[in-house]
């Protein structure tokens, strides 16, 4: 793919109704795993190839096996539980915190990613366009904001062995597969951690390319700095200040996936026009398209889509 | 003039709403589809109300609530009715639950009362001589909509805010004496709270009833400060078991009223009476329990109904432990106030 831009879609999709008695059947255990991992691999390719038909050509798997950014990613981590329900940042939405028994490591099946690995392979085989995918999974900060410690952990020691432990061996089976990781951050912008200064230092173990995507706010500076060259920044223009990292990609979260009211597309025009210097851009919604209603959602991919073709995309 | 009310020590409550009988969700989906009339409808709401209030009173609550049977959810029922709201579409808020997340887009009109019916309703059905309507707050309807209209979110709470006082006006003439305003967004936005707190006052002034403000699933760090500023809010009533009663020390020097939560509502475990007594006895240390009323954490509705009603019957036996200890002190009833 040699698009300068291209469209891309960030965490969950809104999920059908029809998926939603489907995961309420599950839950009742009128249906088993198998049957809903058929049900979101139907539903699922449907959606993208919608999107793709709009000219959408990053796509994950919108996320319609997890019931948050951290369920049931963390039940592959060793010595960890699912916690309670806590507010996901400013928002009507909410996830369950983890609680952190002992040291992290991934268990030896890491039945649950697997399965999302599975799903994506699946798609992209049916699809017939050339996307690429990547896999929407939390980043150490973020993890560790939502996570009720009961050893002794820093802020610091946790980082470290979240992204050692859990995020290369989960990079290096999505990379065999020929799938990105998309790390969501938005710890790294809202400001309510003490970053660690060796956070990039730390983050550059993942040697891989990746997405790290920051939403409500802005990444402090120095971080943005130091990130490494295999880094594609997700930044939030909707409601963070405008910041360039210095890598040669950057992905631009220029719509805002938490109101229904459209953008007029010369507004996001003018936004992109201080990215002119990057060799490619992506531009997305600025955080997940599950705060909307499944139409607006699809009606704001279309706009992302209008937007590249307006300025020259295929 | 009535004389002063009074309620027996540890008085306990809901917070709202409380499963759907089958019956009702047959009944409902035969509306639906157009089978039945509205009349036919209606009454199966009004023997639903019955059905459920006899429910919580069976299990020994003592401040019954309708169940909230004729509302699909806290918000849309009220943007349904307010005129300048559409829906697009549901929205995911955990798991696998969703609601219809409503969008403003014209100027919000009061449509006339919308809770009254309900209230009198409930009233007439119900064995106790206290009850408990609740009403969605002005700032957890505009946080939970989108704004395509108004300039700013403040605007659109305060539009909110004098409507929602209009109903309260409106229960109060009907003799409504516990109103619950329910804003489980409050502390959702920080930067928003000062301004937030100062139109929930706006929404509550003048209102001669024994106002309670239902906060869950929140930061209560950030709660706690502007307590005080809430004048005509009595009583708070609070999520605690999910939080399994951490950080209970927050509430030393509450000085208002506490609705203490002491059942998980998302969790499908009936809870033991002795599990209940030990969270009471928890928060006694920090709260008086002349000030202490006891309630689930949350509404009930996602539950199963036998289970909701197991969980209201262990919620009142577990009461009952703290009471028989209380009643030893000489502390065996309480004053239904309106003001604290």
């Amino acid at each position: 793919m040699n698009d300068r831009y291209i469209v891309a879609l960030t965490g969950g999709f809104p999920r059908t109704r029809s998926y939603a008695r489907v995961m309420s059947k599950y839950l009742k255990e009128r249906v088993d795993r198998k049957t809903l991992y058929n049900d979101a691999k139907e539903q699922t390719l449907k959606i993208m190839k919608r999107l793709s038909a709009y000219g959408v050509s990053l796509l994950n798997d919108g996320m319609y096996l997890t019931d948050d950014i951290f369920n049931p990613f963390r039940e592959d981590i060793e010595n960890t539980e699912t916690g309670w329900l806590v507010r996901f940042y400013e928002n009507n939405n909410f996830v369950r915190n983890i609680i952190v028994k002992g040291p992290i490591s991934l268990k030896e099946k890491t039945e649950r990613f697997d399965e999302r690995l599975a799903l994506i392979t699946e798609i992209r085989s049916s699809l017939e366009s050339s996307s690429i995918f990547r896999l929407p999974v939390p980043g150490p900060l973020t993890f560790f904001e939502y996570s009720h410690i009961e050893t002794n952990y820093t802020l610091q020691s946790f980082i470290k062995d979240y992204v050692e432990k859990i995020l290369v061996p989960l990079a290096e089976k999505a990379w065999d597969e020929k799938v990105y990781l998309e790390i969501h951050e938005p710890a790294l912008s809202t400001g309510a951690l003490n970053i660690p200064h060796n956070y990039s230092t730390i983050m550059g173990t993942l040697e891989y390319d990746y997405f790290l995507k920051t939403y409500f706010g802005t990444p402090p500076d120095h971080i943005v700095r130091s990130l490494t060259d295999n880094v594609i920044l997700g930044i939030d223009l909707v409601e963070g200040r405008k910041i360039k990292p210095r890598s040669n990609s950057v992905e631009l979260g220029i719509i805002d996936s938490r109101n229904t009211r459209m953008e007029k597309i010369e507004k996001l025009v003018q936004k992109v026009s201080d990215y002119t210097r990057y060799s490619r851009t992506y531009f997305s919604t600025n955080t997940f398209l599950e705060f909307l209603p499944e139409k607006i959602a699809y009606r704001k991919m279309r706009l992302l889509c209008r937007l590249k073709r307006k300025l020259g995309g295929m | 003039m009535r004389g002063k009310r009074t309620l027996r020590i540890l008085p306990t409550s809901v917070i709202g709403s409380y499963p759907r009988p089958y019956w009702l969700r047959r009944m409902m989906k035969l509306r639906k589809a157009g089978k039945i009339d509205e009349e036919r409808m209606r009454e199966a709401f009004d023997d639903a109300v019955t059905a459920v209030v006899r429910e919580q009173e069976t299990a020994g609550v003592d401040i019954p609530s309708d169940g909230e049977q004729r509302r699909d959810e806290m918000v849309e029922y009220f943007a349904e009715r307010i005129k300048g709201f559409v829906f697009y579409g549901p929205v995911r808020v955990w798991g696998n639950n969703y609601f219809n997340k409503p969008a403003v887009v014209d100027k919000l009109e009061y449509p006339g009362p919308m809770t009254v019916d309900e209230y009198l309703y409930l009233k007439r059905v119900s064995t106790r001589e206290i009850v408990k309507v609740t009403i969605t707050g002005p700032y957890t309807i505009a946080d939970w909509s989108f704004n395509e209209y108004y300039d700013s979110k403040e605007e659109l709470v305060r539009e909110l805010s004098k409507i929602i006082n209009m109903e309260l006006r409106k229960l109060v003439e009907n003799g409504a004496a516990f109103i619950q305003i329910d804003e489980p967004a409050l502390t959702t936005h920080p930067s928003e709270m000062e301004w937030a707190v100062e139109l929930i006052n706006m929404a509550a002034a003048g209102i001669d009833a024994k106002i309670g403000l239902h906060v869950c699933y929140s930061n209560y760090k950030l709660l706690l400060p502007y307590v005080e500023d809430m004048n005509n809010i009595s009583q708070f009533a609070l999520e605690f078991a999910n939080r399994k009663f951490t950080d209970l020390d927050i509430m030393k020097g509450f000085t208002k009223e506490l609705g203490f939560g002491v059942i998980d509502v998302h969790s499908r475990r009936v809870e033991s009476p002795q599990e209940v007594a030990k969270a009471i006895e928890k928060i006694m240390r920090y709260i008086d329990p002349q000030m202490l009323y006891i309630n689930p954490d949350c509404g009930l509705k996602l539950l199963k109904r036998k289970t909701a009603a197991k969980k209201l019957e262990v919620m009142n036996q577990g009461a009952e432990i703290i009471r028989n200890e209380l009643r030893k002190k000489g502390i065996d009833s309480i004053e239904f106030r309106k003001r604290v």
